[in-house]
């Protein structure tokens, strides 16, 4: 059992007030595909490299399996190098005085592999990777998605139990990025190790982790898989920060004579209710007669703006005076003025009390 | 009990944990080595300008270690105040106006005609203003001596001499020569920051002035010309610091009518023994320098907010000339003329001519070099047989390669310890520490180190007279060059690279030694060629510093001119220079790299 166990992890840095990391708590099970997911600045590239040892948390515990990487009690720590992690860098970080091959055989060097082991290993990881021919060039020569591919080689060459990824593709232009994504499922499906991934980019964290763990300002937000993560958002950052478009929301207090329309149907949550949510899709605009039921809520709004996205229509509504955005997939013609009905599954209705966290179910 | 127990597991690992990542180490020795090769000299100074100093009680009275206010009093307010301050303070700042007022119409004028004109020939023009960058900054005394010396000193004639042309006084030494050369070595310094500040100035501001119908010479004097406004300051500041920083062309040319600037003045405290004035002057030339740059960095800083710069694949707009173009091609050519042609020949055929400058066949000789009794130099042997000159290359060339490797390899590690520790406070110490030099006027510098470095001191002993002083002296005094090489270059390439190293679990040293050194190769010999360079032609720094035994080609040319043999003066000087450029040239066809790419002020 090789499992992650980061528990009550704090990390201020030198000449900064603010807490970088607050109390992380985090058990990741052995062959899983965490992402850290969160704005720029929550924390999450510091979590990462506090769990390969770059940065040294200022208390709390590490583990991997049951060696203690971390003690911030008795300060033990086992250096970077000795921690047989990898990690692949944003900016790759290949050694530009290097060839291809000799990038990918330096950790092997390091290891003191044999020579005729590690000759191959390297043939076997770029037949993997699917990178033949690049073995003599060296790193500038190549284009961005092949450099992502011999950084990832790089690592992967070493089998760690622990592959760290941080932002892998946020330098790739959107087709190739796309691309890599199927690529890292398909080989996190073949080499079973476990894989942690850093990205602020929701879509990268849905499409590929087995859970997401949302962090902001430091702290941990929510741990789930990423469609529990979708429909259950534990509070207003995560249902605001997932989903695109996002979320609709609107205070009780701005939109006083909507929320006297809805909040009867949750009585209990009466007291406690302070923000009111919509996902866009849950939003039904003159549903057919057979999609409405009798208990759902019904009002009337009239259309803003028409904004088609080729595979999807999103449309800007206004209900009382509030402005939504409805994501529609089948044809419509609205124009903006256009009064129609909307329909909503009460189920779909998110409710946040003041300090932001869900309280309906 | 247990709270033992933990407490020492916790030492121990604290101290496993320092051990495997010597960065920390190295770090602390670097601040403490520089705290004392760059503090301590500058306060045993300070120290000197108050007690008295073993040859000083003549002027102080008292015994030596008693405080004084003495030689303030005699710096500042006594009979010979005017004499070691006032009037050289006063010439300084005559100097250094003049100068300007030459050098930046001079240097912005060519910058415009290279930037934002179609003159011809603009290619090799703009590498021929390369050249001051490797000619000694007093080249230009050197030659300017050999032309118009007059019989008020001995040794060998002038040029116009030679033709039956005595030059008065005011025309051979003092102010006038010394604004000229100085002048003409500081424009194309003037040049390079104008240049580099029109390049860098954004097209659309001209093409917005231009779509709103401004004709081109509104958009020179209310466009173009209020936005080198930094650059022009900059350059007046450059120059002030350069004036102030500069021995050689003072000493040439004023000595001989006691036309005595700053740095001279220094140097004559210095040589009649005074060690508390020489402080006393030192300290305030020291004061001037950190308030030039300060101004400088402040008024830098304004100009990033002024000017936006960085618009990809911004394309210069040329002025065509039209028909005044032969006589703004005549203009530069005479500039570049006056100002290189003229100096280079005239080095090079004096050192080939009896009768300097008269170029007759019989009149033409090889004696200079290789003869072994030299018309009117009694005792000297010809420049390549002569054990003095042969000497003095031998020691430049072993004092400015230790030098420039020594703080070559000084700045990488302060590059790496800085950028790997950013936010540690010693990081930054270590950075303002390895820059502080930079605000010393060199001459100051060295009169710093000699009061440190003239007794022992604990483990330190006396180096006084010794070639290692000269080389530490020089190494402190480049680093900010180096380490400020090493510091871009460590910028760049940041923390990444040696991080995937020790991900792929590569300890500290094979870092070092495989990732970090390698990579950082072409910054490196940057971080080396530029200290070379400047060490070669090193004057002010090394003039106090060098003994009989330590004589290097630079200081060696001063006593060739104290002398009057301006045919062995000039041969030297050429000698240098053709070091400096085999040298340079060796070193980028070696390492692939180009040495220069960061030169610049």
């Amino acid at each position: 059992m090789t499992g992650i166990e980061l528990i009550n992890i704090n990390k201020t840095f030198t000449g900064s007030t603010i807490k970088a990391v607050e109390n992380f708590t985090l058990t990741i099970p052995q062959g899983s595909f965490i992402s850290l997911l969160g704005p720029s600045g929550c924390g999450k590239t510091t979590t990462l490299r506090m769990l390969t040892g770059l940065e040294t948390p200022d208390e709390g515990i590490i583990r991997l399996g049951d060696k203690v990487l971390f003690n911030g009690e008795t300060k033990e720590l086992v250096p970077t190098e000795k921690r047989g992690m990898g990690l692949v860098f944003q900016s790759y970080a290949l050694w530009p005085h290097m060839t291809i091959e000799q990038n990918i055989s330096f950790g092997l060097e390091m290891q003191k592999v044999p020579k005729e082991e590690i000759a191959g290993r390297i043939e076997k990881i770029i037949s993997l990777l699917r990178i033949e021919g690049l073995e003599k060039r060296y790193p500038n020569q190549l284009s961005g998605g092949q450099q992502q591919r011999i950084a990832l080689a790089r690592m992967m060459v070493l089998n760690p139990h622990i592959l760290l990824l941080d932002e892998p593709l946020s330098n790739l232009d959107a087709k190739l990025r796309l691309e890599m994504r199927a690529e890292l499922k398909r080989l996190h499906r073949e080499l079973k190790n476990t894989v942690i991934y850093v990205t602020h980019d929701q879509m990268e964290a849905m499409t590929l982790s087995t859970e997401i763990a949302v962090m902001s300002r430091g702290k941990l937000q929510q741990y789930a898989p990423p469609m529990e993560m979708y429909k259950k958002p534990a509070n207003l950052f995560v249902a605001d920060f997932i989903g695109s478009p996002p979320m609709n929301h609107f205070s009780i207090a701005d939109g006083e004579s909507l929320a006297k329309t809805i909040m009867p149907l949750f009585p209990e949550l009466a007291e406690k209710a302070f923000t009111i949510g919509l996902r866009p899709e849950s939003i039904m605009v003159n549903p057919h007669s057979t999609a409405a039921r009798e208990n759902f809520w019904k009002h009337s709004a009239q259309i803003e703006t028409v904004l088609p996205t080729g595979s999807e229509w999103i449309i800007g509504l206004r209900i009382d005076n509030i402005s939504f955005f409805a994501l529609l997939v089948e044809d419509c013609d609205y124009n903006p003025g256009d009064n129609v009905k909307v329909v909503i599954d009460p189920k779909n209705f998110l409710i946040f009390d003041k300090e932001g966290t869900r309280i309906s179910r | 009990m247990q709270n033992i127990n933990l407490k020492i597991t916790r030492a121990k690992n604290t101290i496993k944990n320092g051990m495997n990542d010597p960065t920390t180490v190295i770090m602390v020795i670097l601040v403490v080595v520089l705290a004392y090769l760059v503090i301590a000299p500058i306060g045993s100074m300070v120290i000197n300008t108050f007690t008295v100093g073993v040859r000083d009680s003549s002027v102080s009275g008292g015994n030596v270690g008693d405080i004084t206010g003495a030689f303030y009093k005699r710096v500042f307010n006594s009979r010979v105040s005017s004499v070691y301050f006032y009037k050289p303070l006063m010439r300084t700042l005559f100097v250094a106006i003049m100068v300007s007022i030459i050098a930046i119409p001079l240097g912005g004028l060519l910058a415009w005609f290279m930037v934002k004109t179609d003159l011809p020939g603009k290619k090799w023009m703009s590498s021929l203003m390369m050249l001051p960058y490797i000619m000694p900054s007093w080249t230009f005394a050197v030659v300017w001596l050999t032309i118009f010396k007059n019989r008020r000193l001995g040794g060998s004639a002038g040029v116009l001499e030679s033709f039956g042309f005595t030059s008065p006084d005011w025309l051979a030494y003092g102010a006038f020569p010394i604004i000229i050369c100085e002048a003409f070595h500081l424009f194309p310094f003037a040049y390079s920051l104008f240049s580099n500040s029109l390049k860098s100035m954004d097209i659309q501001l001209e093409e917005s002035a231009r779509i709103v119908g401004a004709p081109r010479s509104v958009i020179t004097r209310r466009i173009i010309l209020p936005l080198m406004l930094p650059a022009t300051l900059s350059a007046f500041l450059l120059i002030f610091t350069r004036v102030i920083g500069s021995f050689g062309t003072p000493y040439i040319l004023g000595t001989g009518v006691k036309y005595t600037i700053l740095p001279t003045s220094l140097y004559a405290a210095f040589r009649s023994g005074e060690t508390g004035v020489t402080a006393v002057i030192a300290v305030c030339m020291i004061l001037v320098g950190v308030m030039l740059i300060s101004l400088d960095s402040f008024l830098l800083k304004d100009n990033k907010r002024f000017v936006t710069i960085g618009i990809k694949g911004s394309i210069q707009r040329l002025t065509p000339l039209g028909i005044k173009k032969p006589f703004f091609v005549s203009f530069v050519l005479i500039v570049l003329c006056v100002t290189i042609f003229i100096p280079l020949f005239t080095l090079v055929t004096s050192t080939l001519t009896i009768l300097p400058g008269v170029l007759t066949k019989e009149n033409l000789t090889l004696v200079y070099w290789i003869g072994d009794t030299l018309p009117s130099m009694p005792g000297q042997l010809g420049l390549l047989r002569n054990p003095d000159v042969l000497g003095s290359v031998v020691n430049s060339l072993k004092t400015a390669v230790a030098a420039a490797v020594l703080s070559g390899f000084v700045g990488i590690f302060i590059g790496y310890v800085v950028i790997k520790k950013s936010h540690s406070m010693s990081g930054k110490f270590l950075k303002q520490i390895s820059f502080m030099p930079y605000l010393v006027p060199s001459i100051a510098f060295a009169a710093a180190n000699i009061s440190l470095f003239a007794v022992r001191r604990g483990p330190v002993p006396a180096l006084y007279g010794s070639m290692m002083l000269v080389v530490i002296v020089m190494a402190v005094k480049y680093l900010p060059y180096a380490s400020r090489s090493g510091i871009a270059a460590m910028m760049q390439l940041g923390n990444d690279p040696e991080e995937a190293a020790q991900i792929c679990g590569a300890p500290w040293r094979k870092r070092i030694t495989r990732i970090v050194v390698p990579i950082m190769k072409g910054s490196l010999v940057g971080g080396i060629m530029l200290p070379f360079i400047t060490a070669m032609k090193e004057q002010s720094l090394v003039i106090m510093l060098a003994t009989p035994g330590t004589e290097l080609m630079t200081t060696q040319v001063l006593r060739y001119t104290d002398y009057g043999y301006m045919q062995l003066a000039n041969g030297v000087v050429l000698m240098i220079v053709i070091l400096i450029i085999v040298f340079k040239l060796v070193i980028e066809k070696l390492t692939g790299a180009q040495a220069t790419s960061g030169l610049g002020r």
